[in-house]
C-alpha cells in the first residue's frame, strides 16, 4: 500500500505530468507518419531522458509508446494507409468504412477499443505484478516456440478463400524473413552479395511496400464518386466509441490475446494484431446484416485497436520481470533501466516496486490522454478523408518515400521498398493474401530462434510439452474442421476458392523457381543456417507446385481462363504513377534534398492532376514543411548530401573557371 | 503564392533547406553489435553522450543496434565497410574481432586491419549456475546432461566453454542462440541450461559463481572445488595458447573503426576517448550504472590485435581446434 502511495505521489508531480504529456502528444505524431513507429520515436527520446529522474524519464518513454497505436489508426481509416506496422489490420475494416462515409464511426469505435484495451493491459500488469516472476519462469522456451506457432494457424483466417495460396504467401514471407546474415553462425543467407542485404530486409520498408503502396494506387484506381460523401462529425465519432463499449466482449477477448501474446518475446504486434482480428472473424456474427470481415465491418476495427494497446503492458511483464524485452522498444526501455541504475528482476518488486507500479499509472494516464486528444482532433483530421485523391496521394508518396529512408539511410532502402511493392501489388491483383505474407516474415526468424532453442533444451521429445501437445492437437481440429466444412459445402460464410487463372500459375511459377534457387543457395550453409530456411522453401515449392497443378487440371479439357484483374485490357496507369512518384522523390533527395523532392512531387502530380500551378505549388510548399518539421526538426534525420551541395558541378568546369 | 518572385524566393528557400539538411549536421553513429539493454549498449549510449564534448565540432552521436551472430554481423559490416572519415564507429567485444582474424588467416585470407579506438570494459570468465545449483566440483560437469548457455558461436559465452570442453574432454552440451546476457540468465534461472560463462548476470541474487576458467596459474581452485582451466591444461604450448584466448576474451564495449581509417581520425577518436575516461560527468553517469569499468587503450588492443594476427600456424590450429 505503501508503494502505491509513494507511485501515486511521484505520478501526479507537475513534472512527470508535463512529461507524459508531451511523450503522448510526441507518439501521436509518431503515430500518424506513415513509415516512422514506436522504435523511431523510442531512439529520439532516450537520449533527452538520460538528464530526468526516473520517474520523469520512464513518464516520457511509456507516454510515447502507449499511444503510437491509437493514433496510426486516424491515416489507416482515412487514408487507406497505416500509420505504424500495428494499424495494418485496421485499415482491412477501417477504410472501407470510409469509403462509405463512416470514418468518424470507425475512429470513434477504434479510439475507445485503444482506451479500453491500453488500460486493460495497464490493470494485466498490476495484477500479474505479485506473481510475475514466477508466472515468467515457468514457461519453457518450447512453450514459446507453441504460442508463436499458434499465430501460424491464422493464417488461414487471413488467407481468404484459398489456404494454399494463403502458405504459398507465409512461406514466401517467411523465406524472405531469412535474408541476411544467420543469428548462430552469421553466414551469409540468400544475401546475393549485397552487403545491404547483411542486415535483413528492414520490416518497416516491407511493411510500407506491402500494405501502404498497393493502398495508394487503390486510391487511384477508384472512381472520384466512390471516395467519401459525408461530412465528419464529432456526434458520429461518440456513436461509434458508444457502439465499441456495446461490443465489449470483443473488448476483453482481443485484450486478453494482445496483453498475453505481448508477454511473449519477439511477438510483434502484428501477430497480435492479426490473432485477435482472425478470432473475431471466425466467430458467427449476432447481426447477419453486417458487412462481412474486410468490407468495413466494425468488429474488424475493435479487435485488432484493442489488443495493439493492451499489448503494451503486456510487453513490460518479460522486460520487467526477467529483463528480457517484450518487443524492440521495450529493448530501448531497458537501456534506459540501466542508465538510471534500474535493474529488471526481483528487485522491481521490492525496493524499486513504485518505479513498477508507477508505469503502470504511466500507461493507463497516456491511454486516457492519448485517446481524449484524438476524440477531440481526429474529427478535424476526418476532413483529411474528403480531400481529394490527387492532394493527398502525391503527399502520402513522398511522406512514404521519405519514410522508407528512414531504415537504413541507403539507396537500398528504396530498391526494397520498390521491390516489395511491386510484388505486393502483383499480390493484391491476383487476389494472394498479402496478411500471410506479412505473418510469415514476422514469425519466420522468431519460430526459427525458438524452434533450435526449444530442441537443444527440452529433455525428451518436443511432443511430450503439454504446449507443444495442444498445439498439435488445435492443428488437427482446424484441420479436420477445415476438411469437414469443404466436404460440406454448407457454410455460406465459407467461400470457395475462385477458379484459379493463368496469372496465378505463372506467379506460382516464379515462386517455385524462387524456392528452388534458394534451396540450392542455402546447401553450401552450415546446417543451423539452412535447416529452417530449407524446411520452408520445401513447403513453398509445394505449395507452388500445387498450384501450378491445380491451374493445369482446371484448365485441361476446358478453354483458358481469361483473367480479368491483369493483363491488356488492365488500366495500369495508377500503378505507373504511385511507381514514378517514389522513384522521382528518390532521385530528388539525392539530387536536391528530401524537402525540394517533395516540394517538386507535389507540384509536379498536382499539375498531372490539373491543378494551376499556383495551387499545386502552395500544396507543395504545405506538405515539405510539414516534412521538414517531422523528419528534420523532430526525427533529426540524418540525409544523404545532395549532388547540388557538393562540388559536383564545379568540378565539371574547367580548372581556369574555378579559379575565377 | 501570387507573384512568380515570392514563389521564386519560396523554391530557393526550399533548395537551401535540402542542401543545409544533408550538409550541415556532422554526425557520428555509433553501431553496438548487440540489442538494447545490454552492458555494450550502456557502453555506447554513455559515450554517445559524453564524448562528442571532446571531438571537433562537437557531433551528434547516435546509437544504433545492429545484433546478430553474438557481435559477428556488425563485425563483417565494420570489415567491409568503405567510410573512413570516422562518421561510423563499430562496437563489440574485442574477442569477436579476434576469433575471427584468426579464422580468417587460418584460411589464408587477409586480415583486416581494424583501427582501435578504446575498450570500456572487461568480461569475466566466471561460470555462473543457479543459487541452488548442485554443482560443486568439476566431476559434476563432465556429464552429457549439462548444458552451458551461449548466443552466437564467436562470442565468448560460446568459445570459454568450448575450450573447457576441448580440454577435459568433457560431454556437455552447448546450447547456442540466446539473444543475449538477460536471456541466457532467463534460461539459466528456468533451469533450461545448467550454467553461463563469460557474461555476468545484471542481479546476482538469484544465481552462484560455479567457477572460473582462467586464474593465475598458481595451482588455485574456485571456491567450489572446480579447478581453473589454465590450471587442468598441461602442456605448454596449449596453455600459451589459452592465456591468449583469456587476453583476448578479456575486453569488452570495444569501439573500432574500418580498415583504411586514416591515422588522423582515429588518433582524434583515441585523444577523445582518454578525455572522456577522466571526464567527472562521465564517470558519474557511469557509477549510476552500475556496470562494470575497466578501460583499455585503442593502442594496447592494437598490439593484442596484431599479436592475434602473427600466431604461427600451429598456434592458430590449436586456438581454432580449442574454440570450435
Amino acid at each position: 500500500m505503501d508503494a502505491i502511495l509513494i507511485a501515486l505521489s511521484e505520478v501526479v508531480e507537475p513534472m512527470r505530468l508535463l512529461m507524459l504529456g508531451a511523450g503522448v502528444v510526441f507518439g501521436l505524431i509518431v503515430g500518424v507518419i506513415p513509415g516512422i513507429g514506436g522504435i523511431f520515436g523510442m531512439s529520439l527520446l532516450l537520449p533527452l531522458s538520460y538528464a530526468l529522474d526516473p520517474f520523469s524519464a520512464f513518464a516520457l518513454l511509456l507516454g510515447m509508446a502507449s499511444v503510437t497505436t491509437t493514433s496510426d489508426t486516424i491515416p489507416a481509416v482515412l487514408l487507406g494507409v497505416p500509420g505504424t506496422v500495428g494499424a495494418i489490420t485496421t485499415v482491412v475494416d477501417g477504410y472501407p468504412m470510409a469509403q462509405r462515409g463512416e470514418q468518424d464511426r470507425a475512429l470513434g469505435a477504434a479510439f475507445m477499443s485503444s482506451l479500453i484495451g491500453g488500460l486493460f493491459g495497464a490493470a494485466v500488469l498490476a495484477s500479474l505484478l505479485p506473481v510475475l516472476r514466477p508466472v515468467i519462469l515457468s514457461l519453457q522456451t518450447s512453450d514459446f516456440f507453441a504460442i508463436c506457432c499458434a499465430g501460424l494457424f491464422f493464417v488461414a483466417t487471413v488467407s481468404g478463400p484459398d489456404p494454399l495460396k494463403g502458405l504459398a504467401a507465409l512461406c514466401l514471407g517467411g523465406l524472405l524473413s531469412f535474408v541476411g546474415l544467420d543469428a548462430v553462425t552469421a553466414s551469409e543467407r540468400l544475401t546475393g552479395d549485397f552487403q545491404y542485404l547483411w542486415d535483413g530486409l528492414p520490416i518497416t520498408v516491407v511493411f510500407l511496400g506491402l500494405f501502404a503502396v498497393p493502398e495508394i494506387i487503390s486510391l487511384l484506381e477508384r472512381p472520384p464518386s466512390t471516395m467519401r460523401n459525408s461530412q465528419s462529425s464529432r456526434k458520429a465519432m461518440w456513436g461509434g466509441a458508444r457502439e465499441a463499449i456495446k461490443h465489449w466482449r470483443i473488448i476483453l477477448r482481443s485484450s486478453v490475446i494482445g496483453s498475453v501474446i505481448g508477454a511473449v518475446p519477439g511477438v510483434g504486434v502484428t501477430v497480435i494484431d492479426w490473432l485477435a482480428y482472425g478470432v473475431e472473424a471466425r466467430r458467427k456474427p449476432k447481426d447477419p446484416d453486417e458487412p462481412l470481415f474486410g468490407e468495413g465491418n466494425l468488429r474488424g476495427i475493435i479487435a485488432p485497436e484493442s489488443a495493439n494497446n493492451a499489448k503494451e503492458g503486456g510487453y513490460l511483464i518479460p522486460t520487467l520481470a526477467i529483463g528480457v524485452p517484450g518487443s524492440p522498444s521495450m529493448a530501448l526501455l531497458l537501456s534506459a533501466f540501466m542508465i538510471h541504475g534500474l535493474a529488471p528482476g526481483p528487485t522491481m518488486l521490492t525496493e524499486n516496486l513504485p518505479i513498477t507500479i508507477s508505469f503502470v499509472l504511466f500507461i493507463a494516464l497516456a491511454n486516457v490522454l492519448g485517446t481524449g486528444l484524438c476524440l477531440i482532433f481526429a474529427s478535424r483530421m476526418a476532413r483529411l478523408a474528403h480531400l481529394p485523391a490527387a492532394t493527398t496521394i502525391p503527399i502520402l508518396v513522398s511522406l512514404i518515400t521519405l519514410g522508407a529512408f528512414q531504415a537504413r539511410n541507403d539507396v537500398g532502402d528504396f530498391l526494397v521498398l520498390i521491390a516489395v511493392a511491386l510484388l505486393a501489388e502483383i499480390l493484391r491483383k491476383l487476389s494472394w493474401p498479402r496478411a500471410a505474407l506479412s505473418l510469415g516474415f514476422v514469425l519466420g526468424p522468431v519460430i526459427e530462434r525458438y524452434f533450435f532453442l526449444a530442441m537443444q533444451t527440452t529433455d525428451g521429445p518436443l511432443l511430450a510439452r503439454p504446449s507443444i501437445a495442444m498445439l498439435v492437437l488445435v492443428l488437427m481440429v482446424v484441420i479436420v474442421r477445415a476438411i469437414l466444412r469443404q466436404i460440406s459445402k454448407d457454410d455460406a460464410r465459407c467461400a470457395m476458392p475462385r477458379r484459379p487463372a493463368r496469372n496465378d500459375a505463372l506467379l506460382a511459377l516464379v515462386m517455385l523457381t524462387a524456392a528452388i534457387w534458394a534451396l540450392t543457395t542455402l546447401a553450401a550453409l552450415p546446417w543451423e543456417a539452412q535447416l529452417f530456411p530449407s524446411a520452408v522453401c520445401i513447403l513453398l515449392a509445394g505449395a507452388a507446385g500445387l498450384i501450378c497443378l491445380r491451374v493445369k487440371i482446371s484448365s485441361a479439357g476446358s478453354k483458358p481462363v481469361h483473367d480479368e484483374r491483369v493483363g491488356r485490357g488492365t488500366n495500369n496507369r495508377p500503378t505507373m504513377l504511385v511507381f514514378s512518384g517514389i522513384t522521382m522523390c528518390f532521385a530528388l533527395i539525392y539530387f536536391a534534398g528530401p524537402y525540394p523532392a517533395v516540394f517538386a512531387t507535389v507540384t509536379v502530380a498536382g499539375r498531372l492532376a490539373g491543378r494551376p500551378l499556383n495551387i499545386a505549388s502552395k500544396q507543395a510548399m504545405l506538405a515539405a514543411g510539414f516534412a521538414f518539421v517531422i523528419f528534420d526538426i523532430i526525427g533529426n534525420t540524418h540525409w544523404p548530401t545532395p549532388v547540388i551541395s557538393t562540388n559536383y558541378f564545379l568540378d565539371l568546369l574547367p580548372a581556369e573557371s574555378q579559379a575565377r | 503564392m501570387r507573384t512568380p518572385i515570392l514563389r521564386l524566393l519560396a523554391t530557393a528557400a526550399l533548395v537551401g533547406l535540402g542542401v543545409l539538411s544533408g550538409a550541415a549536421t556532422a554526425e557520428v553513429v555509433i553501431k553496438v553489435g548487440y540489442g538494447p539493454g545490454g552492458t555494450n549498449d550502456v557502453y555506447a549510449r554513455l559515450a554517445a553522450r559524453h564524448l562528442p564534448r571532446f571531438l571537433h565540432d562537437s557531433p551528434e552521436i547516435e546509437v544504433v543496434n545492429v545484433p546478430g551472430a553474438g557481435g559477428k554481423k556488425l563485425l563483417k559490416l565494420a570489415q567491409n565497410a568503405s567510410e573512413t572519415d570516422g562518421s561510423v564507429i563499430y562496437m563489440t567485444t574485442f574477442t569477436v574481432a579476434a576469433n575471427d582474424v584468426i579464422s580468417l588467416t587460418a584460411a589464408g585470407r587477409e586480415a583486416p586491419e581494424l583501427r582501435f579506438i578504446g575498450s570500456f570494459g572487461r568480461d569475466h570468465d566466471i561460470c555462473w549456475g543457479k543459487s541452488d545449483s548442485p554443482i560443486s566440483g568439476v566431476n559434476d560437469i563432465l556429464h552429457e546432461n549439462i548444458r552451458f548457455g551461449a548466443s552466437g558461436k564467436a562470442s565468448i559465452t560460446y568459445t570459454l566453454p568450448a575450450a573447457m570442453r576441448a580440454i577435459l574432454g568433457a560431454p556437455f552440451k552447448i546450447v547456442t542462440g540466446f539473444a543475449g546476457t538477460a536471456e541466457l540468465f532467463a534460461a539459466l534461472e528456468r533451469g533450461e541450461v545448467d550454467l553461463v560463462c563469460g557474461s555476468d548476470p545484471v542481479v546476482a541474487a538469484s544465481f552462484r559463481r560455479v567457477g572460473e576458467i582462467y586464474r593465475a596459474n598458481d595451482g588455485a581452485t574456485d571456491e567450489f572445488g572446480i579447478p581453473a582451466l589454465i590450471d587442468i591444461a598441461l602442456d605448454p604450448a596449449e596453455l600459451a595458447v589459452l592465456h591468449l584466448l583469456e587476453r583476448q576474451a578479456a575486453p569488452s564495449g570495444t569501439m573500432y573503426l574500418p580498415p583504411a581509417t586514416p591515422d588522423a581520425v582515429v588518433m582524434a577518436f583515441r585523444s577523445a576517448f582518454t578525455a572522456l575516461l577522466a571526464d567527472p560527468a562521465y564517470q558519474a553517469d557511469l557509477a549510476a550504472t552500475r556496470i562494470g569499468f575497466a578501460p583499455i587503450s585503442g593502442a594496447e588492443l592494437e598490439a593484442l590485435y596484431s599479436e592475434v594476427i602473427h600466431l604461427d600456424p600451429v598456434q592458430r590450429a590449436q586456438f581454432l581446434s580449442l574454440t570450435k
